[in-house]
């Protein structure tokens, strides 16, 4: 087999060693405005021979008779001309928007962008750094049809990205896309820096992400770092901003007069017991206004009217990046290195902060004719500080007659030489179940991350047939080391408001990934045939060991913050758990295209893993296109430039699952005998067996280029059907539940992205579109179970077939009992002893009684409608851009407005607060005072439920941009001044800081602030 | 061809190849074992002495109860009112029943959990027998599984009129559901082929699982369910084997069996065991009796935990003792506060003076939202916690079944013409009890005294009482304090999370 394959080879080398004449070349390069381009990349296509345009925007080079030149530059096309007659070729760089010719990588090898056929939106370095955010993917939001990102607003949090709806069931499986990073696989990309990325792309559907097999169920996001160019100057370029964020849409509590009403209401309300004058809130307010005196305002409020949340939040935070790189390139080695800082203040009053320093080189070289080598490093380093989300909850909860501090309680525990006296107040000195403050949350813990990652991969490309056969071989690492160590401190305030020792937690995780990625490709064009075959395998080994240990009594100051250093030895203990994944997979490509009018694109990947029990899976995925516009009946249509339909179905697995045993385990057990320890085993007695979850997707679209490549239109419908989804199915009888492969789920959606860039004059240009996309999420199958639960028992939530994953199941509220003649008058009013109001829920069944049988669907926290659009202008040297985006159809349950079935001597919001039921007429929306403490009204019911539609101006930027040169003279470099507002305005009703809440549970969330920054861009 | 262009061409092809190779010889990898597991397939049978460690096993899974499970047993009975912020339990108390409700749910996976541990235990029992070489304690350990396993469908059948009896493990789908009868009958036959392989002892003098099942405890289960059959003569016949047998009696100290010094005390039958090790910190192995707990006392020991306050003893109860006369039952069942002091005398009149809000101990019970008495069965004085531990009830044990329960049900059945075969009386077993109660004696016991007795010896504990009124159609006395109970209450209907699974629950009871 071998030998007759060694002839071709030879063959073909021969081919090229016929020597040819050479043409001095020269011109000039201009963009579309007309100014010239200094540092212009000029190559003679196929060769190492090339120059860069020198400060005017002048060349001149050497090439072959017959040669083309290629011309490159960052931002803009990269344009071929052929070598002609002339020996002046003067070029108008046109700015880039992803043209037809433009490679996007794929996976694997890349693609021309008109050799697609699949969905595949790609974002441009510039578009990602417009928004000041630690976290790349938070500048996607609102960009992509058919994703949907959810903002973190803790620093250093990652956003919840979902590509096309949610695929698998959300306790087996987050939906994560996976990210690929100079082909790296990766869960989450924390480590990377936004502006050390070239070009990142989402590919959506499955005939596209089926190249990378199991992990690309939920779609794939490709991430290219910077790179040089052959050729090129060198250039220093720095991207800086620094900026605050302002927290936004704080959600209005009761005050302290709302929440005295309130009580007061609920004491009027409340049937007392013989013997009870009060409900025990009205005494509390009392112990306050005796406490802390009468406000002089209204003497029947005491003195303290406490905005927890204006307390715990500080009234802007900062945040700031720098980014310095240096790229370029000669005739063999390109190089590009860079240093970026982000730094971001948390809006809590606690230590909450991120901070990221990373580092990252990249160096290729072309080592011989056949041999290409490169290298890659990237070193994050960061620490991160946690807030407390407890906070978060507690402030919603704390009453607002509760002052942050004091100091009467401190003094008095001072004075009695109590030890670790703390001056803020517990609600429980008024005699609340409580202590309340959440300052108890932010002052007494700590929670601090040294997240350090390292990304490094080598490669070797070797050309077995010039321009034809290459073959490039892989070697990629990635690991992280983490330390997390909770601190929590000791405090005295009452007798049940104290902590006596402090207690310490210290974990460290250690992730090594590596993989070695081979593959062959073989690129070829017969007459109107243009051929590309790939071939490859690929071997991963994905290890995490992770070893906890805790303590109390440790001592006070941070650098005794050691087990070691624990006073009680008898608290210590470790734990360890570890776990390590191979991956075997052999995979390939055929894209061929006839005559640049007919696309057919078929991939195959064989996969297998040690995570389940069947260890081998098959994924075939095809995409045909065809270019209407090419055709010949199709050349009088004039203002169709460009027109593209395309079709792809693809298989992939998913193996973000987490492993089932396959087999009984037998786990040791302690207990206690005798007032002794002695020690046991049980063993299990059933097991979950895990073959592949895999997602079949249908996606068909068009891409159309109109008037002069004016308007860009892409469109797409697709179906996304997750069948063997991994689903825990309840054991029977007994508790807890195994998975099996045992559902079905499908998305589906539309998306149509339109794009418009016109010019008003010469000067002013500007760009507008926006993008739409619904999606439609059910459960078509769960294998004979009726449904699953999900949520508690408290708020259910159900997966049915026919109803979308895990959607919210209880009452619907029809309004409120307004007087006694109203509940005499419905049974099941009287049969549960209501009250005017207590809420009537609807009987769905209109028999005599309320029961399981009444309860419906609520809807579900899954948005059924994304929108987003943008509008950009430009004018001489300033530009303005302008992103919105919205979403629909999702609801959020409100779980701070549940907890009172927990505890109840707590505030409530003020929209709450003033729309309680109170007296016939007064509301047929919430219920009385009184009546949110009864279990009647705690039932779970559209009252809890809340529609999560919003709209947002996401992001403003206004720019002036300098031609350094031009300007100041030679030397200067070329500057981008800049003023951004993130996030500036959102409108929604819902009542919360931010409708953003990823698994639509309300409890304790970090809002998401505005940021509004001043930015820096320089160009030497 | 020249050296250099071999190397040139064939170079490239040869490492490509040699790469290739290498990866598909990495397949294997593809079979190792998952880290951090111990399989099954890997444990060692050959250590006959390691056979304790799956009956240990099914120990842990029978003391290793939910908190809402007494609380779910115990609430529907006239002695104890639901408190605190459960909705469903205060539903269930007033007799109203949902079958979304999640701890009867809780409870009915917790049991079943625990009942297939039994089974899997006794199969990994069985694995020893060669190693180790002595059937006899084989066959002891796999009968005292079947009598945790036993008493684990006693609670079902109780609680939901019926049950699944699991035959195979694999089968469940197939198999029908049994009526109360059914699983009665099955408990009894279960009993009588465990009985001769256990001890004949009382569970504190056993040495290698001290405190653990033996014979007694498999006679006072099928007692129980020969008790809810209305076979009084099973009754009668399995309770005079425990009288009999000489080795237990009653503690004479009522307040404190129920306290640290009761642990492993000779009146326990079945007691789950918990502990601190007598440690103030590192590994413990408790219950959570935080919502038997009462917040806002004043404990004598800083820091001690007060609880949750869901478990309340009713007014009804405490008013019978009153009028009883009952001194020490009755200080060792409820804790008071200063509101239940004064609701008491309001409703009641004037007080014995011994009743305080504070216990013997010097704790302080304070007035608390959710409840005005608390149950002092379950309430460990703040002074019994071990040293730096502070959570509620932490070090203490939960008691099951005594023998006084035994003594006043053989009582019972004597009285409803049961014979006997020992010398004892239905008279002397009720004085037995009552004696120490610092109660007089009685003559000629009828079967309301017997009952009435329980009422007063057992309230609180496990819902003893409920199953009594219950099996005793005594719907009249169920009826209280606004509460109104008729026979078809008298079982929690199958949990509709169980009833989606299995459709032969959707059939209900035959």
């Amino acid at each position: 087999m071998r030998k007759p394959f060694l002839i071709i080879i030879l063959l073909f080398s021969f081919a090229t060693l016929f020597a040819q004449e050479k043409v001095m070349i020269s011109g000039q390069v201009v963009d579309g405005s007309g100014v010239t381009l200094p540092g212009v990349s000029v190559l003679e296509k196929g060769t190492t021979n090339g120059t860069v345009t020198d400060i005017d925007g002048n060349y001149s080079l050497p090439v072959s008779q017959g040669g083309t030149l290629v011309f490159s530059y960052i931002g803009y096309a990269t344009q071929e001309i052929e070598v002609g007659q002339s020996n002046r070729i003067n070029v108008e760089m046109k700015e880039d928007v992803i043209g037809l010719e433009e490679v996007v990588v794929v996976g694997y090898g890349g693609l021309k962008v008109k050799d697609l056929t699949s969905s595949i939106a790609t974002i441009k370095a510039g578009e990602l750094v417009k928004t000041p955010a630690g976290q790349t993917m938070q500048a996607l939001q609102g960009k992509v049809a058919g994703m949907q990102i959810v903002n973190a607003g803790a620093p250093g949090g990652s956003p919840t990205v979902r590509i096309r709806g949610v695929g698998s069931f959300p306790s087996s499986s987050d939906s994560e896309p996976l990210y690929v990073v100079d082909g790296m696989y990766f869960d989450n990309i924390d480590f990377l820096n936004p502006s050390d990325i070239e070009t990142l792309s989402v590919l959506k559907d499955a005939s596209a992400s089926a190249i990378y097999g199991v992990r690309a169920a939920n779609g794939v996001v490709l991430i290219t770092t910077k790179q040089g160019a052959l050729n090129t100057k060198s250039r220093i370029t720095y991207e800086g901003y620094i900026g605050v964020q302002v927290p936004q849409n704080v959600l209005q509590m009761a005050n302290a007069e709302q929440f005295v009403n309130y009580v007061n209401q609920i004491d009027q309300q409340t049937e007392l017991e013989p013997g009870e004058e009060h409900v025990e809130d009205f005494y509390s307010i009392e112990n306050a206004m005796q406490r802390y005196g009468r406000s002089r305002v209204n003497p029947n409020l005491p003195d303290v009217n406490t905005d927890w949340y204006a307390e715990i939040m500080k009234s802007y935070a900062r945040q700031q990046n720098h980014s310095l790189s240096f790229f370029g390139g000669n005739n063999k080695t390109t190089y590009s290195l860079g240093l970026s800082y982000f730094d971001q203040e948390g809006l809590l009053e606690t230590k909450n902060s991120y901070k990221r320093l990373n580092i990252r080189s990249k160096i290729d070289h072309q080592a011989n004719s056949w041999l290409k080598t490169g290298v890659n490093f990237n070193v994050s380093n960061g620490i991160r500080y946690i807030g407390s989300d407890a906070a978060w909850f507690r402030a919603y909860h704390a009453v607002p007659v509760l002052p942050v501090y004091d100091n009467e309680n401190y003094e008095a525990l001072v004075a009695a030489n109590i030890p670790n006296p703390s001056n803020y107040a517990s609600a429980d000195i008024l005699d609340y179940r409580n202590s309340q403050n959440p300052f108890l949350d932010l002052a007494y813990n700590e929670e601090r991350q040294d997240i350090r990652k390292i990304l490094s991969g080598i490669y070797a490309e070797v050309e077995l047939i010039p321009k034809k056969l290459k073959f490039k071989s892989n070697y990629n690492v990635s690991m992280a080391f983490l330390k997390i160590r909770k601190i929590g401190l000791p405090y005295f305030i009452t007798n049940d408001t104290y902590v006596d020792v402090s207690s310490l937690e210290s974990a460290r995780e250690t992730y090594v990934n590596q993989f070695i990625d081979n593959t062959l490709t073989y690129n070829d064009s017969f007459g109107k045939h243009n051929l590309t075959v790939m071939g490859g395998t690929s071997y991963r080994d994905e290890w995490e060991d992770k070893l906890i240990g805790k303590a109390k009594d440790v001592p006070l100051n941070e650098n005794a913050w050691y087990i070691g250093q624990s006073g009680a030895i008898e608290s210590k203990t470790a734990d360890d758990s570890a776990e390590r994944i191979y991956g075997l997979s052999f995979f390939g490509r055929v894209s061929y295209n006839y005559n640049n009018r007919y696309i057919a694109y078929f991939t195959l990947r064989h996969e297998g893993t040690s995570k389940y029990q069947d260890k081998w899976g098959t994924f075939p995925a095809f995409g045909l296109g065809w270019i209407v516009s090419e055709e010949n009946f199709f050349q009088g249509v004039n203002f169709i430039d460009y027109l593209k339909i395309r079709g792809g179905w693809g298989k992939l697995g998913n193996d973000k699952i987490d492993r089932e045993d396959g087999a009984n385990t037998t786990n040791p057990v302690y207990l206690a005998i005798d007032d002794t320890q002695v020690n046991g085993t049980t063993t299990t007695s059933t097991f979950g067996y895990l073959g592949w979850e895999t997602v079949k997707g249908t996606n068909i679209g068009l891409n159309a280029e109109l008037f002069d490549g004016r308007l860009s239109i892409e469109s797409d419908y697709f179906i996304r059907d997750t069948e063997n989804a991994a689903i825990p199915v309840s054991l029977k009888l007994q508790s807890g539940s195994v998975r099996k492969n045992v559902g079905t789920i499908r998305n589906s959606g539309f998306e149509l992205a339109i794009g418009w860039n016109g010019k008003i004059t010469k000067d002013l240009k500007y760009t507008v579109g926006g993008n739409i996309s619904t999606l439609k999420n059910e459960v078509r199958d769960l294998y004979g179970q009726e449904y699953i639960n999900g949520g508690s028992a408290e708020f259910r939530q159900l997966s049915q077939v026919g109803e979308p994953l895990l959607s919210f199941y209880g009452y619907e509220v029809e309004g409120v009992y307004q007087n006694q003649a109203e509940i005499d008058a419905d049974p099941i009013a009287v049969a549960n002893e209501l009250v005017p109001g207590d809420f009537k829920f609807k009987n769905q069944n209109n028999d005599e009684v309320l029961d399981d049988n009444d309860k419906v669907f609520l809807g579900s926290y899954i948005p059924t409608f994304n929108y987003g659009g943008f509008l950009g202008l430009s004018y001489k040297n300033f530009d303005f851009s302008m992103n919105i985006m919205g979403q629909r159809g999702n609801k959020i349950l409100n779980r701070k407005r549940g907890e009172i079935i927990w505890t109840n001597d707590t505030n409530i919001d003020a929209d709450l607060a003033t729309g309680l039921w109170n007296g016939e007429g007064t509301s047929n929306k919430y219920p009385s005072a009184s009546g949110l403490r009864r279990g009647w009204n705690q039932n779970f019911s559209d009252y809890f439920i809340e529609d999560g539609k919003f709209f947002r101006i996401q992001n403003i930027q206004i720019a002036y941009n300098i031609k350094g040169s031009k300007l100041i003279g030679e030397g200067m470099p070329d500057a981008r001044i800049y003023l951004t507002a993130e996030k500036p305005l959102s409108i929604f009703k819902y009542n919360g800081f931010n409708p953003e809440v990823p698994d639509g549970i309300d409890r304790q969330f970090y809002p998401v602030p505005s940021v509004y920054t001043v930015g820096l861009n320089l160009n030497f | 061809m020249k050296i250099k262009q071999i190397l040139k061409y064939y170079m490239p092809v040869f490492l490509v190849g040699l790469l290739m190779i290498s990866v598909i010889g990495c397949s294997d990898k593809l079979d190792e074992p998952f880290e951090d597991e111990s399989f099954t397939s890997e444990v060692d049978y050959s250590i006959g002495s390691d056979m304790i460690k799956p009956l240990l096993g099914a120990y842990y899974g029978l003391y290793t109860r939910g908190w809402e499970e007494p609380i779910t047993l115990g609430i529907r009975g006239d002695d104890v009112n639901a408190a605190g912020d459960q909705d469903n339990m205060q539903e269930q108390d007033k007799f109203r029943y949902m079958a979304s409700h999640w701890n009867p749910n809780s409870v009915w996976k917790l049991h079943y959990d625990d009942i297939v541990n039994a089974f899997t235990e006794m199969e990994e029992i069985e694995k020893y027998r060669p190693a180790a070489n002595n059937d006899a304690l084989v066959d002891q350990y796999i009968a005292e599984c079947r009598v945790i396993r036993a008493y684990l469908y006693l609670n079902l059948a109780r609680t939901f009129g019926g049950c699944i009896i699991i035959g195979e493990l694999d089968d469940i789908q197939n198999t029908p559901v049994s009526n109360k009868e059914q699983v009665m009958q099955y408990i009894v036959d279960e009993m009588s082929e465990a009985i001769p392989n256990l001890p004949d002892v009382n569970p504190n003098k056993r040495t290698d699982v001290r405190g653990g099942v033996t014979r007694y405890t498999a006679y006072a289960i099928q007692a129980l369910a020969y008790q809810e059959m209305e076979n009084y003569q099973g009754v009668a016949d399995a309770t005079s084997e425990i009288i009999s047998s000489g080795e237990y009696e009653l503690s004479d100290d009522y307040y404190h069996l129920f306290k640290k010094a009761g642990k492993l005390d000779d009146e326990n039958i079945l007691e789950f065991q918990y502990s601190d090790f007598n440690t103030a910190e590192g590994d413990h192995f408790v219950f959570l009796f935080a919502p038997f707990g009462i917040g806002g006392w004043t404990p004598v020991v800083t820091g001690a935990s007060g609880g949750w306050g869901f478990y309340e003893p009713t007014m009804k109860y405490i008013e019978f003792m009153l009028d009883r006369g009952e001194t020490v039952r009755l200080e060792t069942s409820v804790v008071f506060t200063p509101d239940g002091i004064a609701q008491l005398q309001n409703d009641y009149g004037t007080l014995p003076s011994w009743i305080s809000n504070t216990n013997r101990e010097g704790d302080i019970f304070n007035n608390y939202a959710r409840l005005n008495f608390g149950s002092g069965k379950h309430i460990q004085p703040s002074t019994e916690l071990i040293e730096g531990r502070t959570d509620v009830g932490s070090n203490k044990n939960f008691i099951v079944i005594r023998y006084a329960e035994m003594l006043l049900m053989y009582a019972e059945a004597l009285t409803r013409g049961a014979a006997s075969d020992i010398s004892m009386t239905a008279d002397d077993a009720v004085n037995l009890v009552r004696a120490r109660a610092g109660m007089s004696n009685l003559s000629g016991v009828t079967t309301q005294d017997v009952l009435d007795e329980k009422f007063a010896e057992l309230a609180m504990e496990w819902g003893v009482r409920f199953y009594d009124m219950v099996r005793t159609e005594n719907t009249a006395e169920l009826t209280h304090e606004g509460k109104t109970f008729t026979m078809d209450k008298a079982y929690l209907p199958f949990p509709a999370d169980q009833v989606a699974e299995l459709p032969q629950l959707a059939e209900g009871i035959q």
